[in-house]
């Protein structure tokens, strides 16, 4: 199994944007000095394109074990429920990554930094 | 007035001078600003604040209705929260700027630089709000800055009101714990308090219990500021019989 961290940003850039209830998703925080330890520790881990951050952990071309780490943070639309809208976005991911690769455990964290009118 | 709402009078912007570049506005027949604003250094605002924009910078951004689009204004959290709350502050505060620029003697726009500061701390991320999940690897949350502009979004929907502070008190990122909202608040002239406070109350409650899950024990409203609105200004000039008629 190969993970693509940078296609499977794209991805979950695109179905995140598409949950109802998103009215934005804002650029991934990336870290250079979180980035440059992480590499250093042996595993993967890079800031894609998308505004999804996507890491795996402990290498990506391992069949079993491998543990993908999403992070997102979106604005939700003030006329949804922020925490609803937060765990939908939560569940879409984790069902993604699930269909495309049963094999990976998912830690996925999604914040909500903006409620907009 | 016009439309559009950034053609709305516009909110003292606070600049390093400390003087008002956008001090133009046609209404305005007497000086309303007697102390200088503060600077922006002395107000606590830094380059490096709101994902690296001060709020001149994004009075301007108003100023031009958002043109050039700033890809970095606007994928930035911290600047649209604050953002919002300027283009509202720029609303509600009009017709009081009006009122105030007829008024005799001029009055401290000192509220509208105070508010502008909090404005700015406010919109900040804060700390994150956990919100739950069953799953064990789910980590989910809102931040304080976000939590922050809905409150001050709902109190400045409430009519007769305008938030100048807002604070959450206690630990909000564990779950349960009790938490208090405090408010500071100007006051249109006219409005009876008591129950302009208890719509603010139910308005702010309602969209904290819509949109987290935090545990309010108690919203505390403190009225700092009776503030004349253009309409109430022309009723004390005109008098109620005439106004009638």
């Amino acid at each position: 199994m190969s993970i693509d961290v940078e296609t499977m940003g794209y991805e979950l850039d695109d179905l995140i944007r598409s949950t109802p209830g998103v009215a934005a998703l804002f650029p991934a925080e990336a870290s250079p000095l979180a980035l440059a330890t992480t590499l250093v520790a042996g595993a993967l881990s890079r800031p894609v394109p998308a505004s999804v951050s996507v890491s795996t952990s402990p290498a990506a071309d391992l069949a079993d074990g491998v543990e993908v780490t999403v992070k997102a943070r979106v604005a939700v639309d003030a006329s949804w429920s922020a925490a609803e809208v937060c765990r939908a976005v939560h569940d879409a991911v984790v069902e993604r990554i699930a269909a495309d690769f049963p094999a990976a455990t998912s830690i996925v964290s999604v914040g909500v930094a903006q409620v907009a009118d | 007035m016009s439309d559009t709402p950034y053609d709305s009078p516009h909110v003292p912007r606070i600049d390093s001078t400390g003087d008002d570049p956008t001090d133009d506005h046609p209404i305005r027949e007497a000086p309303i600003r007697e102390a200088p604003i503060r600077t922006a250094k002395a107000l606590g605002f830094e380059p490096d604040e709101l994902d690296g924009h001060t709020i001149e910078e994004l009075s301007d951004y108003l100023d031009r209705d958002g043109q050039p689009v700033d890809p970095a204004i606007e994928s930035s959290p911290d600047a649209l929260l604050a953002l919002a709350a300027l283009r509202r502050l720029r609303d509600l505060s009009g017709s009081l700027i009006e009122a105030d620029a007829r008024a005799e003697p001029p009055r401290d726009d000192s509220w509208i630089s105070g508010i502008l500061a909090n404005i700015s701390i406010e919109a900040r991320a804060g700390r994150d709000i956990p919100i739950s999940h069953t799953s064990p690897t789910a980590r989910l949350s809102i931040t304080e800055g976000a939590v922050r502009g809905l409150i001050r979004a709902a109190g400045d929907s409430v009519e007769g009101v305008l938030v100048g502070r807002c604070r959450l008190e206690g630990d909000v990122t564990i779950a349960d714990t009790p938490i208090a909202v405090t408010l500071e608040v100007a006051v249109l002239w006219g409005e009876q308090i008591p129950e302009t406070t208890a719509r603010l109350r139910s308005a702010v409650y309602s969209q904290l219990l819509r949109h987290t899950e935090l545990r309010i024990a108690s919203i505390d409203i403190t009225v700092t500021d009776v503030q004349f609105s253009r309409a109430a200004d022309d009723a004390l000039v005109v008098g109620p019989d005439e106004e009638s008629e």
